[in-house]
């Protein structure tokens, strides 16, 4: 008897489980054929998951792996574009093709890691400034209010440069340049959460704040703050590739973007692909998060137009 | 009034939009004529498509919207063949003009009373130099009663109350003596006590310019109060028409009677007002057969499968019904 | 409106305050060792300990904060490592060079991009509309560095048209050199009828000038665009038209009016934003402004110099957001609280 019971609830555990899945599964082909109705959002989710792709296999993709990761090869600099080396190689003789593929790796994995640095700062502060009002949100608010009224790239650079430059300082400054918005904004949606009946109830059973926090408020409120992360990825490559480029980011011999177009000025008279590749790969990925962003932002919320 | 009998008249207009979801039938009119001097009320719930027929009479459609066919005819001439800059220098203004329903968001928040009546003056009558058009303007503020026209002219919309708004609008619409008004809802968006006095300015000065009006609403006591003639609008469509005591006395369509029955009126105090089953057909995939089958009780096979068109029973009284017509004890020709 | 703009003006010197004693605390806590640079790697023992004193890094942290407040008061930024001279009278010359730069990026970019954007609006889903919106798309996901880099390759590598890099020639500094009137390089050459050097400037300066307004000239058009689509299908342009009113007029003058308070703030954050952007690509054109002098000492790690420019920058930022929120409460819909509905 207990077996049967046992058997059925399992069974029904399962099917419930299929149905959620499914249900899932045709939530997200809607949500994806609603993405692919404008063919440029289309287009940019497509080069994202190339991206993706690409970051996560550079060692199996790249023709040239050492020479990727930044391995000489003086027999054959300057190379222009060929068969051997469709974007040509640079001053050291390596393949730039290769070096782009690993720096989609670095440029993806920067903007996560920052963007989740970012939200590990952002979101308690938040909470607690939603929550509790009063006094401590007035210190955080006027805190943030500093930090917007400058622009991140600014204060990137101020702090990479007394930390230092390396590519771990500046993931560490875009992340504290970035985090002002996203404390705003789960503040503004605590705030609207916090209203709801279903939290006074909580209250009434006598469940502590940091559990309502935890466990009713943030789960509710998190979802337009992660849709704003990645819409954000875009912006954060492009900081942090101007953060290299002005040498305060990635250091030789890291296959960094920003930093491989910095170390090709001192050839652009001579060797036009050297620069000219890279910067188009920049351009392409900023641009598909950027289309992505505002397609996004049409697909979830019709009124607001593109801005 | 010249040589055309007809102020205005619509003939056979379809209008459709294109939405995400497919193509949406709004307005589909046999026939709507507006004779000189005439009031005439097209009454009918939000969604009826009454706003829209105001807006391609004055070709202001929103871009998704069209009319896929049919004539407009103003003195003799189709105003759905002309072009945008017709329109605009000799129609809108000067011939037919307009007031909006909502006077709130129906003038430029950031430009003074005088700015805009002035440019309104100003391309009507472009003879006019700088004080010629402000004594106009004064001179319409006057005609709309505003108590103190000097220093009306002065203020920005949100310094105005929505009452004094609406009359400065109606400044606006009159002051290139139009020949032909419509009112889409212009007092919906007041307080009770200042409708009438809306309602009334706009009566009088109909008589006085000899202005021919569409006066548009969804209040039907507002409508058999103002107007000569009523059309009732469901779904796009006129499903019945008459003179105003045609319709209050001897109403045929069920729409119409549940329309009347929902009146408030002094002496049914108590009983309860009755309601109408079902929805407004959807506009996406209309029926084929009467638009008004799935709500109306006294629904009959017919109904279900063909449409009936607008037929007269008397000179003046038309409907859109089958049964109606033949279980009328007067008239059966039709 | 006097009450609104005195408010104002506390809060961004609030915000100063806030930024000066942020930096101040970065520069001594975070662990670097001026003295150390001061004197350089080589230096003796006594040398250093003469540097601590000399620069008062003996003092207790909170004299120091003080003396730093009235320093900063009286103008006085420190020495700058790498040069030994006063960060205040490197920054004097600097600043202006970078001043010019972004004000004719700004100003060029508001008068090709605004129009564009209410082009766009008024033929919403044309051809032309399609393609104005990939292309400010396209501008503001292009990083400034590769926009710098890839009209160097063009116009000068490939074309030969304009020089490569600096301010003037060096020819033209020997030959006419621009007496300094006002400090602003190309208005002095202006000012002093040097046509000769003038028109130097004039072609060094359209590269960087093209690079810069690459920015606030995409984000421009797109804005005006997007808000003057909503303000086209407001009531009251439909009202307007209704009247007879010309489309031309309703356009230019009755919804720009609408729309013009918002580009302005777009605008004031751009000039912000292409301020900063400076400090990328002045290097890039070897331009002797402000962004040249940080990207130099960056590298060098010249705090004072560093300090100073974050200083210019978060004064002139404060500035900027300042003049924006009073442009945009002159907005009568703005100035009476509680006025509308």
């Amino acid at each position: 008897m207990v077996e049967d019971k046992k058997n059925i609830i399992k069974n029904n555990s399962k099917m419930f489980l299929a149905i959620k899945l499914k249900n899932k599964y045709n939530s997200l082909k809607t949500f994806l054929k609603l993405l692919f109705t404008n063919k440029l959002t289309g287009f940019a989710f497509i080069v994202i998951s190339a991206l993706i792709i690409i970051a996560i296999f550079a060692s199996i993709l790249a023709p040239y792996p050492e020479q990727g990761l930044g391995k000489v090869n003086l027999d054959e600099v300057f190379q222009s574009p060929n068969a051997k080396h469709i974007f040509g190689t640079d001053e050291l003789g390596r393949d730039i093709f290769s070096r782009l593929l690993y720096g989609a790796r670095i440029s993806l994995s920067i903007s996560v890691i920052t963007i989740v640095i970012a939200l590990i700062i952002a979101i308690p502060l938040g909470l607690i400034s939603g929550y509790y009002g009063g006094f401590v949100d007035e210190i955080i608010m006027r805190i943030t209010d500093v930090f917007l009224s400058f622009p991140p790239l600014l204060i990137a650079i101020v702090i990479t440069s007394f930390l230092g430059p390396s590519l771990r300082n500046a993931v560490i400054a875009i992340a504290i340049a970035w985090w002002p918005s996203y404390a705003r904004l789960i503040r503004a949606q605590v705030i609207s959460v916090k209203q709801k009946p279903f939290i006074s109830a909580s209250k009434c059973i006598g469940t502590s704040d940091f559990k309502i926090m935890l466990t009713h408020i943030l789960p509710n409120s998190i979802a337009p703050i992660i849709i704003q992360a990645s819409m954000d990825m875009g912006s954060v490559i492009l900081t942090a590739a101007s953060l290299s480029f002005i040498g305060l980011g990635a250091q030789a011999p890291e296959p960094e973007w920003g930093l491989i177009i910095s170390t090709s000025r001192k050839f652009i008279m001579d060797a036009w692909w050297y620069t000219v590749f890279p910067g188009l790969v920049i351009f392409i990925t900023v641009l598909s998060f950027n289309l992505l962003g505002d397609g996004l932002r049409e697909v979830l919320d019709p009124k607001t137009r593109v801005r | 009034m010249g040589v055309y009998d007809r102020a205005l008249e619509i003939i056979d207009l379809e209008v459709k939009a294109k939405t995400v979801s497919g193509t949406a039938e709004l307005l589909n009119i046999k026939e709507l004529i507006l004779d000189w001097g005439e009031i005439v009320g097209i009454v009918g719930e939000s969604g009826s498509g009454k706003s829209i027929l105001a807006l391609t009479i004055m070709g202001l459609l929103p871009k998704n919207v069209f009319v896929t066919k049919g004539k407009i005819l103003y003195k003799g001439e189709d105003l759905l063949k002309k072009d945008e800059k017709f329109m605009r220098e000799k129609i809108r203004g000067n011939e037919i003009t307009m007031i909006f329903q909502d006077p709130m968001a129906s003038l430029n928040p950031v430009f003074t009373v005088k700015n805009q009546l002035s440019s309104v003056i100003k391309v009507k009558n472009p003879k006019l130099n700088k004080n010629e058009i402000y004594k106009k303007a004064i001179e319409m503020l006057d005609l709309v009663k505003l108590s103190d026209p000097e220093m009306t002219m002065n203020k920005y919309p949100h310094e105005l109350s929505g009452g004094m708004r609406q009359r400065v609008l109606i400044a606006m619409a009159l002051s290139a003596q139009a020949k032909i008004l419509i009112s889409d809802e212009a007092t919906r968006a007041l307080d009770v006590t200042i409708q009438l006095g809306i309602i009334k300015l706009i009566q009088e000065l109909g008589e006085k310019f000899n202005l021919s009006t569409l006066f548009i609403s969804s209040n039907m006591a507002l409508i058999a109060s103002v107007c000569k003639k009523i059309s009732v609008l469901y779904s796009g469509e006129v499903i019945e028409k008459g003179n105003t005591n045609d319709i209050l006395k001897e109403a045929r369509h069920v729409y119409t009677k549940s329309f009347l029955a929902s009146l408030p009126t002094a002496g049914k105090k108590g009983t309860v007002l009755p309601i109408l089953e079902g929805n407004y057909p959807s506009i996406l995939d209309k029926p084929k057969n009467c638009i008004f089958s799935d709500r109306c009780p006294i629904v009959t096979d017919e109904c279900r499968d063909k449409k009936p068109t607008l037929s007269a029973i008397s000179d003046s009284h038309s409907v859109s019904c089958f049964k109606n017509l033949d279980s009328d004890k007067t008239d059966k020709g039709a | 409106m006097g009450k609104f703009i005195v408010k104002r003006i506390a809060g961004g010197i609030l915000i100063l305050l806030v930024a000066f004693t942020v930096i101040f605390f970065l520069s001594r806590v975070i662990p670097s060792d001026p003295a150390q640079k001061w004197v350089g790697a080589h230096a003796t023992h006594e040398q250093k300990e003469a540097a601590i004193i000399e620069l008062g890094l003996d003092k207790p942290i909170l004299e120091q904060y003080v003396n730093y407040f009235k320093n900063l008061l009286r103008g006085n930024l420190g020495i700058s490592i790498v040069s030994h001279r006063p960060v205040s009278v490197e920054l004097k010359e600097a600043i202006p060079n970078t001043l010019e730069l972004v004000f004719i990026s700004v100003i060029l970019a508001f008068l090709v991009g605004m129009p564009i954007g209410v082009y766009s609006a008024n033929k919403e889903n044309t051809i032309f509309d399609h393609t104005g919106r990939v292309f400010s798309v396209g501008i503001l996901s292009m990083p400034t560095f590769v926009v710098a880099l890839f009209l160097q390759m063009l116009f000068s590598t490939r074309l030969g048209l304009l020089p490569l890099t600096g301010q003037m020639d060096t020819m033209t500094k020997l030959m006419s050199p621009v007496e300094s009137v006002t400090g602003f390089t190309m208005l002095d050459s202006l000012i002093t009828g040097n046509w000769v050097a003038f028109k130097d400037i004039l072609m060094h300066s359209i590269l960087p000038v093209l690079t810069l307004m690459s920015y606030p000239l995409g984000l421009t058009a797109r804005m005006t665009r997007s808000i003057l689509l909503e303000v086209l299908n407001e009531d009251y342009i439909r009202a307007e038209r209704a009247y007879g009113i010309k489309e031309r007029k309703i356009i230019w003058i009755y919804s720009i009016k609408n729309v013009i308070g918002t580009v302005i703030t777009v605008l004031a954050l751009s000039t912000g934003y292409t301020l900063v952007n400076t400090f990328v690509i002045e290097s890039i054109f070897s331009w002797p402004g402000v962004g040249n002098y940080i990207g130099r000492s960056v590298v060098n790690l010249d705090y004072p110099a560093i300090i100073g420019v974050t200083l210019f920058a978060a004064i002139a930022y404060v500035i900027l957001n300042m003049i924006a929120d009073i442009i945009i409460a002159l907005d009568p819909r703005v100035r009476v609280v509680g006025g509308e509905d």
